[in-house]
C-alpha cells in the first residue's frame, strides 16, 4: 500500500464520523411480518385480513374463551344445565359449578373478560382504521362491510360483557390513554350502544352472504337483525322483538332443519350466522367444543362388551373413559319430554351402575357438535344464531304482546320438528312457562342460554338456590366479579356488590 | 452436522501440527561474540556466519558507523542486535530471513543546534523511549518533573524536551509500564528502558475505545483476567466472571450448558419487568446485539427480571434461551473488562445502561511462536437432592389427606393408592437429575510473531452431556484467529479478529418428575415403550412424553472485526472499526408418535417444531485521536461515530399430522405445515467524543459526550444527547499530602464522576401500530388473519439515567495490599417501562415513559493482598462486596396511576408486602395469618397500599440482595498452584416449602405428588397439635388469596458456593528444557463444588420446581506450552 492510500482511508473516516447521527442512520424499514394500521386499511385485500384475524382469534385454536364453547361450558356449569366431572378436585371449574367465584378466579378472567374486551379492542381499531382519513382507497362498500361487522361484533362482545359482568367499562376506542382510567358504564347504558352499534350495522351490512361466498361464516344484515330480537327480548320491548324475528322467520334465506341431525351442519338452511371452527388443533386440546366428547362412546359398543363396566368396582376404574369433561347435571338429562327426538340426536349417555352413590342414572352430555378437528375440513360449522331461537324469541314475545295463537304457532313448530305433540298451554303464564321449557331442551349447551334466560327473567335465584353445590346461595353471585388484576390497575373500577 | 464437527477436528489437528513444525523456527538463534573496537562490517559478517541471516546495508552507513564493544555468550539474536544497534546511529528491520539495516531517523530529525534562537542552548533532552526488549515504545509519556514541558514519544520511541533544566528529572509513563524517573540530562541522547508493570495499579485495563490503567483510569472499570478464566471448567466466559468483580451478579438460569445466564451490574437499572436488564456486550469492539423478537422469557422468580433469549428466538428450547457467549470459548479470552460507571459506560451511549462487559479475545506476542495445548477432562454431577418422601410416608400424607377432607379414597380419586403397587418406591430425583455428566474439553493455540506482525490461532472443542440421564451431548467446537501488523514505517496499522463457533445442543425436560409418587409406575412398560397404559388407567397424564421429544440446536456464530488504523501527523491517528457478526441457531423439537397416548381418542400423529434463529449485526466506528502536551499539560482527544445496523429474524414451523415417524425430519412430508416469522432491524447511530485531561500524572480528567440516535424511538424522538465527567487526584504523589499520611500507605488516589446516560432497551417498534399473525392463527375464509399486536405509543422516548460515582482508591506496602471503596448513586428518570394497564383496553401493558424516579445506590469494596511473597512461596488473596439500595425518589400522580397499590415513595421498589403467618390453627390445622388492623378479619385488598385500610399486609421482604461477593485465594509453592473462589448472596427467595408463594408451584401436602420430608414431618395431624408449621395435608390444595400473599411463601436463599477450586503442578523448567518443552502441568479443577445454604429446595440460585440444578464438575487436565 502507499501513502496515498493511507491517507484516503484516513479522510474516509473523517467523513464517515461526519455522517454520524444523521437521521438515515437510525430508520429501519418496516417490520416484515407485521404491518400498520395506515398500511392494512390501505387497500381492500389487506382490510379483509382485519376481520379474518378478528374470527379467528374468537375461534381460537386451543379454543378455551368465551367465543369457541367457553360460554356453553361456563356458564352450563354456573347455571342448572352442566356438571364437571372433576366437581371439587378443579377448584377452578368448580368455582362456577358452585357459584362461588372469586375475583381472583382466572378462568372467569381469561375465558371471559379478557378475550371479550380483546375482541372489542379488535373491533374498534377496525372501526377506527376504515375509518380513517387516510384509508382514502377503500372503497365505500368494502368500509361499510368493515365497520358493519366490527360494529356487529362489539354489540356482540357487549351483549355478554354486560349480561354476565353487569356494569362494565365502555370502551370504544383504542387509545389507552382515552380509556385506561375508564369507570364502569351503567347496564342501561351499555345496551344503548349496542342497540346503537346494531343500526349502524344493520345500514351498513347487505342482506345477503355473497361477501363470504354463500357461506354462512360472516355476520350479514339478517345476523344483526337476528341479534337485535334477542337484545330487544332481553330489554323487554316486545313489539320490536316480534317484528325482528318475524324479519327473519319470514325470510326465504332460512327455515328449520327437519332432520335433526344437520342442524349444526356447515351452512344449513337454520343457521343465521357461523364461525369456521380451527381445523389446526394441536396440540389436540381437551377443553373446546370437544369437552363435551368422551374417549369412547358407550353407545357404540354393543352391550356384551360394555355389561362388565356396570359393575361398580370396574365402573369406578374405567367409566372416565365413557365420560366427557362435562356432562350434563342430572335434572337437564330428565328434562326432556319421553319422545323428544333432540335428546338422541344432540346428546349421548353413559349408563351408571344401579348401586349407590351412582344409583342408576345415566349421565348424558351434549353431542350437537359430533366430530373431532384435527386436521380435517370441518363438516359442522359453530352455529352461533339460528333460526329456531327466532321462532322462541317472537313465542315469548307474542305471549307479552297478548297474541297467544300466534306464540302457540311458534312454540308448535319447534316442537313439531323435535317429534312432540303441540303444546297444550293456553294461559300466558303456562305459555311462558312452555317457551321456557322449550328454550332450555331446545337450546342447551348453546351460548349460554339457560343461564342468562334464568337470569333475565327474574328465576335464577329459585332455580340455582335449590342445587345443593350453590348452597348457601346469594344473590350477587348472579354476576360474574370484575377481575382483581383489573381493579388493581385502574382506580376508577369498582367491584360487583358482594364480591 | 457431523461432517462440520469432523472438519473442526481435523482443523484442530491441522493447528496442533502446524505448531509443532514452526516452533523450531524464529529468531531465537544464540549467538556468542567477544569483540573490542571492532568494526561493525566484521561484527555483522560474523552474525550472519551464526545466524544464517542475511544482511543488507549500505557502505555509507557503515561509514558512518562507531567502533563495536560486544561480548555475549549464547545470547539471543534479537538481543544482540539491541545491543549492537543502540549506540550506533542505526537501527535494523528483520524482513523475514533478511535483516536491513536503516538509518536511525529521528538523529537526522532534530538537529539540535537548529533551534529557535530564543531557547536558551542547552534546555533540550532528547531521547528514546524502549521496552525491555529494546523495542521503541510509540505514545510514551515524558514530563519534567519540576519544569513546564511534557511531550510524548514519536512513532519510533523518540521525543524531545524544552526548556528542560539540567538539574531536573523527566518522568517517563507508559500504561502498562512502570513509569520510570531518569536525571535530565542535556544535549545527549538519553535511552529510557521501561519495565513492563508489576504492580497491578499499573497493568493495562481495557476501556470504551482505547485502554488505560487502575493507576489512572476516572472510571469505574473491573477486570478478570485469562488467568483465572483459564482455572474453571466452565464452556460459558461469563460463568468465569461470578463473584469476582464487586456489583456485579452473575445467575445461570439453569443447570442446561448452554443456557441462560443471568448478569446484572448494580442491582436492575429499569423497574421494567419485562424488558431486559442485560449489559452490552462487546467482543473486540463489537457488540454482540441479538435482538428479542421472539419475546422475552419471565423469569419465574420476583426477584429475577427477563432476559434476552438469546439464540434461542423462536421459544424451542427447553432451558428457556441460548446464552450467546455460549459460543466464545473462554480459553481464547484474554480479559474481560466490566464497565460500571458513568465515566466508564458512556462512551457507549445508550447502549451502555446497564452497564458493558469488554470481552477482548487473546493476541498473539512477538518472539518465537509459543504453542499450548491444554486437554481436560472430567465428571459433573448434581450437588444437592430434596429429602423426599419414602413410598410409607407418601401413601400415610396422602391417606391423611383423604382423611382430613372426608373424602373416601376411591381408585377413582386415588389411583396412587389403589391402582398402582405400594410397595414399589423409586427415587425419582434420581430418575431427573442423577445422571453423571461427562466434560471434556479441549484447546489448543498458536501464537508469535516479528515486532511488525503477530498472530495467534486457537482451536477448541468441548463435549459436555447434562446430568439428565437421557440428553445427548452438548458439543461446540471453535476457532479464533487474531492478526497484528504494523507497517514497516509504523504509521499504518491493521488489526484482524475472527472468531468462529459451532455447537450442537441436545435437551430433554425433566421438569415435573422429580416429585412423582414414589410408587408411580415406570415410564417404560416391559416392551420398552412409554408406559401409557398403566398412568392412562389411573387418569394421569404420562409424565414423560418428554424423554421420547428431544430439542438439538445447532449453531453457528461468527464474529469478526477489522480495525484499520493510520497516523496521519505526529500523534494524530486516524483509525475506522469494521465489525461484523452473524449467529444463526438451527432448532428442532420433535413430537413422535411414539411419545403420545396411543389409547387417546383421536389419532395421534407427529409433530416437528423447526426453528431458526438469525441475527446479523455489522457497526462501523470511525475514530480519530490526538495526544498533545502543552507544556506539562496532557491532553487526549478522541472524537468518534458508530452506525450499527442488526437484523434478528425467528422462524418457527410446525409440520403437523405425520402418520410416520419416519418421516418426522423432514418438514417436506408434513401433511400441514404451518410457519410463523419474527423480525425485528435496529438501527442505532451516534457521534462522541471524549478529552483526557492529564497533569503530572496526579490530576486527571476525562469527559465524554454523545449524541444517540436510535430506531427504537418513534419520529421525532430519535435522538438525545448524553455525557460524563469524571476526575481522579492521586493525592499519593502529592508532596503535602505525602508528610501527612502513613509511609506504608503507597498510593491513595480520590476519583469520582458524575453522568447521564440514557437506554433505549424497549425492544423494537413499539412506537408503532402493529398487526401480525404471530400467534398462529388459521386463515378464516381462506383470508390471513391480522390482529393487532401491541398497543402502539408513539411518544414514548429516551430514559435518563444520572449516575452519580465516588471512590477511593488505595494501596499499601508498595501494592502488597489493596483496596478500593466506591460508593454510586443512580437515578433513573422517565423509566421506560412497560406499563400495566387494565386488560379492557385491550393489552395488559403499553411501552410509555413512567414519571418515577428511581434511585440505586450502595457500595463496593474490593480487596486484594499478596500475603506472602518468597521467591518458593507467594499467597495472595482477593475479596469483594457489593451492596446495592433501591429507593422510589418520586412519583407525580402515584394515587392515579397503575402503581399505586404497589409502590410508595421513599421506599423500595423490591419490597414485597405480605401478610404475617401466624402459625396453624391446632384445632383445625389450617393456615392462619395476623389480623394487622384487628378488625376481625384477615383481608388482602388489592385495591389499597398494603397495610391501609382493611388490608393487613405489613410484613416487607425486601427481594433485592442484600449483599453480593465473592472471595478468592491462590497459593503457590515451587511448581504447585491451589487457587479456589466463592461466591456468596445474601436474600431471600422463595420458600419451595409453602405452595403459596406467588410464583412457586410447589407441592402441598395431601396432592398427588411427593413432597419435601420437612414438610410431612411438620404438617398438622391431629386436633389440639400446637407445634405444627404446616397445614394438614389436603387433597385440595390450599391456595388462598391469603397464603400467596403471606410471608410464608419466603425464606432465606443465601448462599456460600465455591465456584473454582484449581490445583495445578507444573514441571521443573530444568527437566522440561532437555525435552525442549515449555511447560507442562497438570491440573485439576471444579465448578460449583458445594454450596452452603439454609435454603430448602434444589439450589438457592435456581430456585423454579423441577428446573435443572447447575451441576457440580470436577475436571483432570493437562496443559503443554512449547
Amino acid at each position: 500500500m502507499n501513502h496515498c492510500l493511507y491517507k484516503k482511508i484516513g479522510w474516509l473516516g473523517v467523513v464517515l464520523l461526519m455522517a454520524g447521527g444523521c437521521k438515515k442512520f437510525v430508520t429501519v424499514s418496516q417490520p416484515q411480518n407485521t404491518v400498520t394500521t395506515e398500511v392494512l386499511f390501505a387497500n381492500e385485500a389487506q382490510a379483509a385480513s382485519s376481520l379474518a384475524g378478528l374470527y379467528s382469534q374468537m375461534m381460537l385454536p386451543n379454543g378455551n374463551v368465551w367465543s369457541d364453547g367457553g360460554t356453553a361450558v361456563y356458564t352450563g356449569l354456573s347455571s342448572d344445565e352442566m356438571v364437571s366431572r372433576f366437581g371439587i378436585q378443579n377448584p377452578l371449574t368448580y368455582a362456577f359449578e358452585s357459584s362461588q367465584l372469586t375475583s381472583t378466579n382466572t378462568q372467569s378472567s381469561t375465558l371471559f373478560w379478557g378475550p371479550l374486551y380483546k375482541d372489542v379492542y379488535v373491533a374498534n381499531a377496525i372501526i377506527e382504521g376504515a375509518g380513517a382519513a387516510s384509508a382514502v382507497q377503500l372503497s365505500d362498500s368494502a368500509r361499510h362491510q368493515l365497520i358493519g361487522e366490527a360494529k356487529f361484533i362489539r354489540a356482540f362482545c357487549y351483549f355478554y360483557l354486560t349480561n354476565l359482568f353487569g356494569d362494565v367499562p365502555l370502551v370504544l376506542s383504542t387509545d389507552f390513554n382515552k380509556t385506561n382510567l375508564l369507570g364502569r358504564t351503567a347496564q342501561a347504558a351499555v345496551y344503548t350502544q349496542i342497540v346503537s352499534d346494531l343500526k349502524d350495522a344493520e345500514g351498513l351490512l347487505g342482506p345477503y352472504y355473497s361477501v363470504s361466498g354463500g357461506e354462512r361464516i360472516r355476520p350479514n344484515k339478517w345476523a344483526v337483525i337476528a341479534l337485535e330480537a334477542r337484545v330487544s327480548l332481553y330489554q323487554k320491548d316486545w313489539k320490536d322483538a316480534d317484528d325482528q324475528a318475524s324479519a327473519l322467520i319470514g325470510n326465504t334465506l332460512f327455515s328449520l332443519v327437519s332432520n335433526l341431525n344437520t342442524v349444526f351442519a356447515k351452512n344449513s338452511t337454520e343457521s343465521i350466522w357461523q364461525m369456521i371452527p380451527n381445523v389446526v388443533k394441536l396440540p389436540f386440546s381437551p377443553d373446546d367444543i370437544l369437552d363435551f366428547l368422551p374417549q369412547l362412546s358407550w353407545s357404540a359398543y354393543p352391550p356384551s362388551q360394555t355389561a362388565i363396566f356396570l359393575i361398580p368396582s370396574f365402573y369406578s376404574q374405567y367409566s372416565l373413559i365413557f365420560t366427557p369433561n362435562y356432562y350434563l347435571s342430572p335434572s337437564m338429562g330428565k328434562a326432556f319430554e319421553p319422545n323428544d327426538q333432540r335428546r338422541a340426536a344432540w346428546a349421548d349417555y353413559t349408563p351408571t351402575p344401579s348401586a349407590a352413590p351412582w344409583n342408576g342414572d345415566t349421565l348424558w352430555w351434549p353431542k350437537k357438535y359430533t366430530q373431532g378437528l384435527q386436521n380435517v375440513a370441518p363438516a359442522q360449522y359453530y352455529t352461533v344464531l339460528r333460526l329456531a331461537e327466532q321462532y322462541l324469541i317472537r313465542a315469548e314475545a307474542r305471549v307479552w304482546e297478548g297474541n297467544t295463537t300466534g306464540a302457540l304457532a311458534d312454540l308448535n313448530a319447534i316442537r313439531a320438528r323435535a317429534g312432540l305433540p303441540p303444546s297444550t298451554a293456553s294461559s300466558s303464564d303456562d305459555l311462558l312457562a312452555a317457551i321456557a321449557q322449550e328454550r332450555r331442551v331446545e337450546l342447551f349447551a348453546e351460548w349460554g342460554h339457560r343461564y342468562l334466560d334464568l337470569k333475565r327473567t327474574g328465576k335464577a335465584s329459585a332455580v340455582l338456590g335449590a342445587i345443593p353445590a350453590k348452597t348457601p346461595w346469594h344473590d350477587y353471585q348472579l354476576l360474574y366479579p370484575i377481575p382483581q388484576t383489573e381493579l388493581a390497575t385502574d382506580p376508577n373500577l369498582s367491584q360487583n356488590q358482594g364480591y | 452436522m457431523g461432517k462440520l464437527l469432523l472438519v473442526m477436528r481435523l482443523t484442530f489437528l491441522v493447528v496442533l501440527g502446524a505448531a509443532m513444525h514452526v516452533s523450531a523456527s524464529g529468531i531465537a538463534q544464540k549467538i556468542t561474540l567477544h569483540e573490542r573496537n571492532a568494526s561493525l562490517r566484521n561484527v555483522l559478517t560474523e552474525l550472519q556466519r551464526q545466524s544464517h541471516y542475511d544482511f543488507i546495508y549500505t557502505n555509507e552507513q557503515l561509514a558512518l558507523s562507531k567502533a563495536v564493544n560486544l561480548d555475549v555468550q549464547s545470547v539471543d539474536l534479537q538481543d544482540v542486535l539491541n545491543q549492537l544497534f543502540s549506540d550506533q546511529p542505526l537501527t535494523y528491520l528483520i524482513d523475514d530471513h533478511s535483516i536491513i539495516i536503516r538509518d536511525k531517523p529521528v538523529v537526522k530529525a532534530p538537529p539540535i543546534n537548529a533551534k529557535p534562537p530564543e531557547a536558551p542552548p542547552g534546555s533540550k533532552v532528547i531521547g528514546i523511549v524502549l521496552d525491555e526488549k529494546g523495542n521503541p515504545i510509540a505514545g510514551a509519556s515524558v514530563q519534567a518533573k519540576h519544569g513546564r514541558s511534557g511531550a510524548s514519544t514519536d512513532k519510533n520511541g523518540y521525543f524531545m524536551l524544552k526548556e528542560v533544566d539540567e538539574k531536573d528529572t523527566l518522568i517517563v509513563s507508559f500504561i502498562g509500564y512502570q513509569t520510570r524517573s531518569v536525571p535530565a540530562s542535556n544535549n545527549a541522547m538519553l535511552t529510557i528502558k521501561l519495565e513492563e508493570a508489576t504492580n497491578a495499579l499499573d497493568e493495562v485495563v481495557i476501556q470504551g475505545y482505547g485502554h488505560t490503567t487502575q493507576r489512572l483510569t476516572t472510571a469505574d472499570i473491573g477486570r478478570v483476567t485469562s488467568a483465572e478464566i483459564e482455572k474453571q471448567p466452565v464452556t460459558d466466559p461469563l460463568l468465569a466472571i461470578e463473584g469476582r468483580i464487586a456489583g456485579v451478579v452473575v445467575t445461570p438460569q439453569s443447570g442446561y450448558e448452554a443456557g441462560e445466564v443471568k448478569v446484572e451490574i448494580r442491582g436492575r437499572n429499569s423497574i421494567n419487568s419485562s424488558f431486559t436488564s442485560d449489559p452490552l456486550y462487546v467482543i473486540d469492539g463489537v457488540p454482540l446485539t441479538i435482538l428479542d423478537v421472539g419475546g422475552t422469557v419471565h423469569y419465574n422468580d420476583l426477584s429475577a427480571t427477563n432476559l434476552s433469549r438469546g439464540l434461542d428466538q423462536t421459544g424451542l428450547s427447553i432451558s428457556l434461551g441460548q446464552s450467546p457467549l455460549y459460543n466464545i470459548n473462554p480459553a481464547d479470552i484474554e480479559s474481560i473488562d466490566v464497565l460500571k460507571d458513568a465515566d466508564a459506560t458512556a462512551i457507549y451511549g445508550s447502549r451502555g445502561a446497564n452497564g458493558v462487559i469488554l470481552i477482548t479475545t487473546k493476541k498473539g506476542k512477538p518472539g518465537t511462536n509459543v504453542f499450548d495445548l491444554q486437554a481436560s477432562e472430567g465428571i459433573s454431577f448434581n450437588t444437592r437432592a430434596w429429602p423426599l418422601l419414602n413410598t410409607p410416608q407418601y401413601l400415610d400424607m396422602r391417606r391423611q389427606a383423604f382423611r382430613n377432607d372426608g373424602v373416601v379414597p376411591t381408585p377413582l380419586n386415588a389411583p396412587d393408592l389403589f391402582l398402582w403397587d405400594t410397595t414399589r418406591y423409586v427415587n425419582w430425583q434420581k430418575v431427573a437429575y442423577g445422571g453423571v455428566g461427562q466434560n471434556l474439553h479441549l484447546t489448543s493455540s498458536i501464537s508469535g510473531g516479528t515486532a511488525q506482525t503477530t498472530f495467534r490461532v486457537g482451536a477448541g472443542y468441548d463435549r459436555i452431556t447434562d446430568i439428565t440421564r437421557v440428553a445427548g451431548a452438548n458439543q461446540r467446537a471453535t476457532v479464533a484467529i487474531n492478526i497484528n501488523n504494523t507497517s514497516s514505517n509504523k504509521r499504518f496499522q491493521t488489526a484482524i479478529s475472527a472468531n468462529y463457533a459451532y455447537s450442537l445442543l441436545n435437551q430433554v425436560n425433566m421438569s415435573g418428575q422429580a416429585n412423582l409418587p414414589p410408587n408411580a409406575p415406570p415410564a417404560y412398560d416391559s416392551s420398552g415403550k412409554l408406559n401409557f397404559r398403566q398412568w392412562d388407567l389411573a387418569g394421569v397424564q404420562l409424565p414423560f412424553t418428554a424423554l421420547l421429544q428431544p430439542y438439538n440446536s445447532r449453531t453457528n456464530a461468527i464474529s469478526t472485526n477489522l480495525s484499520l488504523s493510520y497516523l496521519i501527523l505526529k500523534n494524530l491517528r486516524a483509525a475506522v472499526s469494521f465489525g461484523y457478526n452473524n449467529n444463526q441457531a438451527y432448532q428442532s423439537r420433535l413430537t413422535p408418535i411414539a411419545s403420545q397416548d396411543p389409547n387417546s381418542l383421536i389419532k395421534p400423529s407427529g409433530i416437528n417444531n423447526y426453528g431458526n434463529s438469525r441475527a446479523n449485526n455489522w457497526i462501523i466506528e470511525p475514530q480519530l485521536t490526538y495526544s498533545t502536551f502543552i507544556r506539562r499539560h496532557k491532553f487526549d482527544f478522541l472524537a468518534g461515530a458508530t452506525a450499527q445496523s442488526n437484523v434478528t429474524e425467528g422462524m418457527l414451523v410446525t409440520g403437523s399430522g405425520y402418520t410416520s415417524d419416519i418421516f418426522l425430519h423432514s418438514l417436506s412430508l408434513a401433511p400441514v405445515q404451518k410457519t410463523l416469522d419474527n423480525y425485528g432491524e435496529y438501527k442505532y447511530s451516534g457521534i462522541f467524543g471524549r478529552i483526557t485531561y492529564n497533569y503530572a500524572n496526579k490530576y486527571i480528567l476525562n469527559i465524554n459526550g454523545r449524541r444517540d440516535g436510535s430506531s427504537r424511538f418513534g419520529p421525532g424522538n430519535q435522538f438525545g444527547n448524553f455525557g460524563s465527567v469524571g476526575a481522579a487526584w492521586i493525592a499519593s504523589d502529592e508532596p503535602f499530602i505525602r508528610e501527612v499520611i502513613p509511609a506504608v500507605l503507597s498510593f491513595f488516589k480520590l476519583r469520582g464522576s458524575y453522568g447521564i446516560t440514557g437506554s433505549d432497551a424497549v425492544g423494537d417498534y413499539q412506537f408503532l401500530s402493529q398487526w401480525g399473525n404471530t400467534s398462529g392463527l388459521s386463515n378464516y375464509d381462506s383470508i390471513v388473519p391480522l390482529l393487532p399486536q401491541l398497543e402502539a405509543n408513539p411518544k414514548f422516548h429516551w430514559q435518563v439515567n444520572k449516575k452519580l460515582e465516588a471512590a477511593i482508591q488505595t494501596q499499601w506496602f508498595n501494592g502488597f495490599l489493596s483496596m478500593d471503596i466506591v460508593y454510586y448513586r443512580d437515578r433513573c428518570n422517565n423509566q421506560l417501562v412497560n406499563m400495566p394497564l387494565p386488560q379492557f383496553t385491550g393489552f395488559t401493558s403499553v411501552t410509555a415513559n413512567r414519571p418515577a424516579n428511581v434511585q440505586n445506590s450502595g457500595l463496593e469494596v474490593t480487596m486484594s493482598a499478596i500475603i506472602l511473597h518468597t521467591r518458593n512461596f507467594q499467597w495472595q488473596a482477593n475479596f469483594n462486596i457489593g451492596i446495592n439500595r433501591n429507593k422510589l425518589l418520586a412519583y407525580p400522580n402515584l394515587d392515579q396511576s397503575t402503581d399505586r397499590n404497589s409502590y410508595k415513595v421513599g421506599t423500595s421498589l423490591n419490597n414485597y408486602y405480605a401478610l404475617n403467618y401466624a402459625g396453624v390453627d391446632p384445632l383445625t390445622g389450617k393456615f392462619t395469618f395476623t389480623d394487622y388492623n384487628h378488625d376481625g378479619q384477615v383481608t388482602v385488598n388489592d385495591q389499597l397500599f398494603p397495610g391501609t385500610g382493611n388490608d393487613d399486609r405489613y410484613i416487607i421482604i425486601d427481594r433485592e440482595p442484600a449483599y453480593t461477593g465473592g472471595l478468592s485465594t491462590s497459593v503457590t509453592y515451587k511448581q504447585l498452584t491451589v487457587s479456589t473462589s466463592f461466591n456468596f448472596v445474601r436474600q431471600k427467595g422463595i420458600n419451595l416449602l409453602f405452595g403459596g408463594a406467588s410464583g412457586a408451584s410447589s407441592p402441598t401436602a395431601g396432592t398427588m405428588t411427593n413432597i419435601s420430608k420437612y414438610v410431612y414431618d411438620h404438617s398438622w395431624t391431629h386436633p389440639g397439635q400446637t407445634d405444627a408449621l404446616f397445614a394438614r395435608a389436603s387433597n385440595s390444595p390450599i391456595i388462598s388469596i391469603e397464603m400467596t400473599s403471606s410471608n410464608s411463601g419466603w425464606s432465606d436463599a443465601s448462599y456460600f458456593r465455591c465456584s473454582n477450586l484449581y490445583i495445578s503442578y507444573s514441571l521443573p523448567a530444568r527437566l522440561l528444557r532437555k525435552a525442549r518443552i515449555r511447560g507442562l502441568a497438570i491440573n485439576a479443577s471444579t465448578y460449583n463444588l458445594f454450596v452452603i445454604s439454609p435454603y430448602k429446595g434444589l439450589d438457592p440460585e435456581v430456585r423454579t420446581v423441577g428446573a435443572l440444578p447447575p451441576s457440580r464438575k470436577i475436571n483432570a487436565g493437562l496443559s503443554f506450552s512449547f
